[in-house]
């Protein structure tokens, strides 16, 4: 039935009638669509579609599975040997010297390295042996940390790591190497902010920075990939999880600098980053309803948003509530607020769907 | 290009990296000796997981100094036995002989770091019971290590199998 609408719908099927408003055959590209289509009308026999299917896919659909289980193999065969390493070392601390220790992860990075070499950076096994050589990079000063002792600023582990490691995601051209830079980034900034505070005198005027810094952070982040994707046309850094990767960030961070400027005491910045974190809520929503049509971010922070009024809610009836009455309002507040963003997102998937076909 | 600066990040990090091993190793085997007098954090939870936190006896004794404003460290000097005693909070001044700059975090107490010391798990016990002093190493120009604990005796405690 559906695919009967489809056909029917869509200009791009070829029809039986030739009226001159349809597209000409050879105008019309073949798409596993297609082909599924004239199938399922009774137009191509069983032999003929795998036939079509088989030239059309570069690998041949008996083999499709194949490649997915040596996908699958692939990466469990490097978590697997990570891990390996990793419970090699916790079990043997004592037994090597740390010279030991730290050649044996030299050998394994420069060994990583060279097999991201021979393998080329342009294909996925290369660009996984690069990301093992950038986790080395922080296993080794990890451990460096533990054999001297040197745990006063932790966060020079990851400001190292990070500027270590910025010249080959500056290369890599792989999507997993910059979001491992970009996590080791906002934890460095996390941690600076910290030792910061410790050592100055005015702890808690300057607490609230720290949103600010990581939203500049990221807000970088998200419109360098969405520029290099929409604008450029950046084929590796076109997948959807990149995208969810930073939004989630970032909105989690907005959540944050919102929720202290509802409970704590307010200050410029405080009320800065609140607001910012409004105004960027508003910016994600609309960019990604109307610019980018896209599910996953809109439902990011329709859920933030939903949160942030039931807690403005809350802050408003409960905090100084003397009946159990006001929790009964606040669940049916919930239902009621959950329920039309959920609502909200259906009709917007609908509407996805249909422009989708 | 790529393959270069593939090359060239990777020259930087392994200099980077063994620069570093062959800084500490010297502070290990050149530096002077100075012990630690450790203070109990917590009696009862000493041990945590497979680090055990430190603090010092300096850090302890500091609480009876005024701190002046904008000082990040301590002086501190050693007695014959190679222990380390405050002698005050550091304001700009130069130093006596024999007396070495700690940088601290923190306020009231303040801290001294490394204020946790690692081993492998399973180690506890020996460390738990015996531990009296921290054993830094100082070089010449002041950076230092926390290389191991000692026992009351000014003994390093090493662990046999």
């Amino acid at each position: 039935m559906e695919i009967e609408q489809n056909i029917s719908n869509t200009p791009n099927t070829p029809n039986v009638s030739n009226t001159s408003s349809l597209p000409r055959l050879e105008d019309i590209p073949v798409s596993r669509k297609v082909i599924e289509s004239l199938y399922a009308h009774g137009k191509l026999s069983l032999e003929d579609k795998n036939s079509i299917l088989n030239i059309l896919s570069t690998e041949p659909i008996e083999r499709a599975w194949g490649l997915w289980v040596s996908w699958l193999l692939l990466f469990l065969g490097i978590t697997l040997i990570l891990s390996g390493i990793t419970f090699f070392f916790a079990y043997n601390w004592a037994s090597m010297s740390p010279i030991i220790k730290l050649s044996i992860i030299q050998v394994g990075l420069v060994t990583c390295l060279f097999g991201a070499f021979f393998y080329s950076l342009d294909n996925l096994p290369g660009q996984l042996l690069l990301l093992c050589a950038s986790i080395f990079v922080g296993v080794f000063m990890a451990v460096f940390g533990q054999i001297y002792q040197t745990g006063a600023d932790s966060y020079q582990l990851f400001m190292m790591w990070a500027v270590l490691i910025l010249g080959w995601t500056l290369i890599s051209k792989f999507s997993s190497q910059w979001a491992l830079f970009l996590i080791i980034s906002n934890v460095f900034l996390m941690l600076w902010h910290d030792q910061d505070i410790q050592r100055s005198n005015e702890a808690l005027n300057l607490q609230a920075f720290i949103y600010t810094y990581l939203l500049i952070l990221n807000t970088i982040a998200l419109l360098l990939r969405e520029f290099f994707v929409i604008k450029k046309n950046c084929l590796w850094l076109q997948a959807r999880w990149t995208r969810n990767l930073i939004v989630l960030i970032l909105v989690v961070t907005m959540f944050n600098s919102v929720c202290i400027w509802i409970f704590e005491e307010t200050s410029l910045i405080i009320f800065l980053n609140g607001a910012l974190g409004i105004l960027g809520h508003g910016i994600i929503f609309l960019f990604y309803r109307y610019k980018q049509v896209d599910i996953w971010p809109l439902t990011i922070v329709l859920f933030s948003s939903c949160l942030l009024v039931l807690i403005v809610f809350f802050n408003i009836f409960l905090v100084d509530a003397k009946s159990s009455g006001v929790f009964f309002v606040l669940a049916c507040i919930a239902l009621a607020v959950f329920s039309v963003a959920a609502m909200y997102l259906r009709m917007i998937m609908k509407e996805f769907e249909v422009s989708y076909d | 290009m790529r393959i270069k600066i593939l090359f060239i990040c990777l020259a930087v990090i392994l200099i980077a990296f063994n620069y570093g091993i062959y800084q500490n190793e010297q502070i290990k085997k050149e530096g002077e000796i100075v012990f630690f007098q450790l203070a109990p954090v917590d009696p009862r939870s000493l041990i945590q997981g497979d680090y055990m936190r430190l603090a010092y006896a300096v850090a302890e004794e500091s609480l009876e100094h005024e701190r002046p404003k904008g000082s990040q460290s301590i002086v501190i000097n050693t007695d014959k036995g190679s222990v380390a005693h405050f002698v005050r909070y550091h304001d700009g001044e130069a130093l006596l002989a024999g007396e070495r700059l700690l940088p601290f975090y923190g306020r009231s107490p303040i801290v001294i770091r490394p204020d946790s010391f690692l081993f492998q798990e399973g180690h506890a016990k020996h460390y738990e019971l015996e531990a009296k002093y921290g054993v830094f190493r100082f070089d010449a120009s002041g950076k230092y290590l926390l290389t191991g604990l000692a026992d009351e005796n000014r003994e390093l405690i090493r662990i046999s199998k």
